[in-house]
């Protein structure tokens, strides 16, 4: 089940655009809930920024807004977990993972040379019984 | 001028959390013009005027000029170079030409916020300009983001001879990511398709009356009275 290299990063462009877009959709998402919120306790400008809207709204849902500091700070800051995630890509593998590198290994060693290793894969992680032969 | 690899890394985040989050911010921005210009219902394009404002001014220009200098740090701080390779040259001049683009725009931008915040009225006929450079930004993102991962082959001129000055222990070609000494095919493409939209921009530009920007939707008799709103709208954040 692996990708030709074109097609690997043509998905891996929409994968980045579509995850760390979202971040910064909810940067924008955030910044209007915030905004809502200044605008009603510090009651700036004259007349008051968003009493246009509020006024014709009846009332503004002030404890609505406050959720969504709440819902769009959480989703920023898990947004921000999964990119820096992406980026350093720390080891560690599954205990499933281990038992299907241990079945691939079976077939890679009749092969001499990686088919796509140019491509950033995983590399191999060599267990502690094999380091310490 | 190269950095440790933990300090790389974190520059990296910080490089693709700003550049690929202004793209974000952007599908954000064009979803409230596209969905105040099919509403057509005043209160809806008079919020959605307010809430791109506010979107334009708190997160997209923040976003930008930190993806810019973020840009500049990552490539300076890493073998990669500024000027050495023209996918990385490429993504320079983008975001430089949407940056301008973006700072230039933004008081049209302040002025129709400032309209729908202080009166009854609600300009569609600006929403559509919003479409235009909101998705003129969009693709020019959607290109950068494609450069950085795909990072087609092609050194410059400037990079051959940097490379050479660096290997001068090799002999002639070095190992680098370009294999010939042209110029690629891909860059030659991208670098008329970039000509010719510049071009088209320049023509429209002039040909929509000359009058391009916040100025032309200032009525003539009531100069005196909106331009202070503008300055306003443009300093408050």
């Amino acid at each position: 089940m692996t990708m030709a290299p074109g097609l690997r990063k043509f998905v891996l462009t929409a994968h980045v655009t579509s995850s760390v877009g979202w971040l910064g959709a909810v940067a924008g998402f955030l910044a209007l809930a915030v905004a809502g919120l200044t605008a009603r306790m510090l009651r700036w400008g004259e007349p008051p920024y968003f009493a246009g809207v509020a006024a014709e709204m009846d009332s503004a849902n002030l404890g609505g807004l406050r959720d969504e500091l709440i819902h769009a700070g959480g989703g920023l800051l898990v947004l921000l977990v999964t990119t820096t995630l992406l980026v350093y890509k720390p080891r560690g593998m599954t205990p499933y993972g281990w038992r299907k590198q241990q079945e691939r290994r079976k077939v890679w060693h009749l092969i001499p040379a990686a088919p796509c290793h140019h491509l950033d894969y995983p590399k191999y992680e060599s267990t502690s019984k094999e380091r310490n032969g | 001028m190269s950095m440790t690899p933990s300090l790389r890394k974190f520059v990296l985040t910080a490089h693709v959390i700003s550049s690929v989050g202004w793209l974000g911010a952007v599908v954000a921005y064009l979803a409230l013009a596209v969905a105040a210009l099919t509403s057509q219902d005043a209160q809806m394009v008079r919020a959605a005027w307010i809430a791109m404002e506010l979107t334009g001014w708190f997160v997209i220009v923040p976003l930008a000029l930190a993806s810019l200098l973020i840009g500049l740090v990552n490539a300076l701080g890493t073998p990669w170079g500024l000027f050495r390779h023209y996918w990385v040259l490429f993504k320079l001049l983008l975001t430089v030409f949407a940056t301008i683009i973006l700072l230039l725009h933004m008081p049209t931008v302040s002025y129709f916020a400032g309209v729908a915040a202080e009166t009854d009225s609600a300009n569609v006929v600006g929403l559509r300009g919003e479409l235009i450079h909101a998705g003129g930004g969009l693709l020019v993102l959607l290109v950068t983001a494609t450069l950085s991962v795909y990072k087609p082959r092609g050194m410059t001129p400037y990079g051959w001879r940097k490379q050479h000055k660096e290997f001068n222990g090799d002999t002639g070609l070095g190992t680098g990511r370009g294999s010939t000494t042209g110029t690629p095919r891909w860059v030659k493409v991208l670098g008329i398709i970039a000509l010719v939209l510049v071009l088209l921009i320049v023509i429209m530009m002039f040909t929509g009356g000359g009058r391009h920007g916040p100025g032309r939707h200032i009525p003539s008799d009531d100069v005196g009275s909106q331009t202070p709103l503008i300055a306003y709208r443009v300093q408050q954040p």
